[in-house]
């Protein structure tokens, strides 16, 4: 569990992702790992299995739902819902982000001192 | 609560599991197929790009599990499983053991029964006399040592 997230960017930042895509609309695990590829210009080399135990981690701490139903391909699929958990969850961790980055664009800066 | 209903449900959440992540690798090789892929290599084209199955399922399942006591039942199942592999070990512990809990035990048994062969009201003795009454256990221990023929250098 703890090298599955070491893959990822950051910790964290696989479910972040997933999160953001959740909050645009439900969807099952594999319209996720699309949305999210094609979302990121194919730049995030995901691989398409690290993206289950993620949704499992949110699963259990609520931040998502999951729920059987058939889709428009008549297709027996699993949707992920973000939860209202799930939305604050996100909103707080995009905001922790956005300052880690920030800090760090700042110290990579050229002309920083 | 939570944990308990994790706990039952848990059969059915990895079942949920394995069954969502074939649906993904169909739903992917349907997908290769219809881009003029074969069967054949588009299930594999999937696989490869899906990563490890089984890693997969098994690091979505560690996260409903209950790390501590978990480990110590596999732990506990290592040590039998060992124990099974090396016969020869296991006799030789499980004897050491038998016996020193043997040995003990009758030992314990024997200074107690005679210590009581003796039994005085100790509690209404005055502590001179409960020096008195350690002597006389000692002699009474000589004696039935005496009795069973058995030679010690008290």
């Amino acid at each position: 569990m703890k090298k599955a997230e070491q893959r990822d960017l950051f910790p964290g930042a696989l479910e972040m992702m997933i999160l953001q895509t959740l909050k645009r609309q439900p969807l099952h695990g594999y319209a996720l790992v699309q949305r999210i590829k094609r979302t990121s210009n194919d730049l995030l080399q995901i691989e398409e299995g690290s993206l289950y135990p993620a949704l499992q981690r949110l699963l259990k701490e609520e931040l998502v739902k999951a729920e059987w139903s058939i889709s428009s391909t008549n297709r027996r699929v699993r949707t992920y819902k973000l939860t209202a958990k799930g939305a604050k969850h996100l909103e707080h961790e995009v905001s922790r982000f956005e300052k880690m980055l920030e800090g760090i664009t700042r110290v990579l800066a050229p002309g920083a001192s | 609560m939570m944990w308990l209903k994790q706990l039952f449900s848990r059969r059915r959440l990895y079942n949920d599991l394995s069954e969502e992540i074939n649906e993904h690798l169909e739903e992917k090789i349907e997908e290769l197929v219809a881009t003029g892929m074969s069967r054949k290599e588009a299930a594999a084209a999937a696989r490869r790009e899906f990563g490890n199955v089984t890693l997969t399922e098994e690091d979505s399942r560690t996260v409903w599990r209950w790390p501590s006591i978990e480990n110590f039942l596999m732990d506990l199942r290592y040590g039998l499983r060992m124990l099974r592999k090396n016969p020869g070990f296991t006799a030789v512990a499980v004897l050491t053991l038998a016996l020193g809990i043997a040995v003990n035990a009758t030992m314990f048994s024997l200074v107690s029964s005679l210590l009581r062969e003796g039994s005085y009201p100790t509690r209404t003795l005055s502590p001179r006399q409960i020096t008195s009454l350690g002597a006389m256990q000692t002699m009474y221990l000589r004696m039935w040592l005496l009795r069973m023929n058995i030679a010690l250098p008290i």
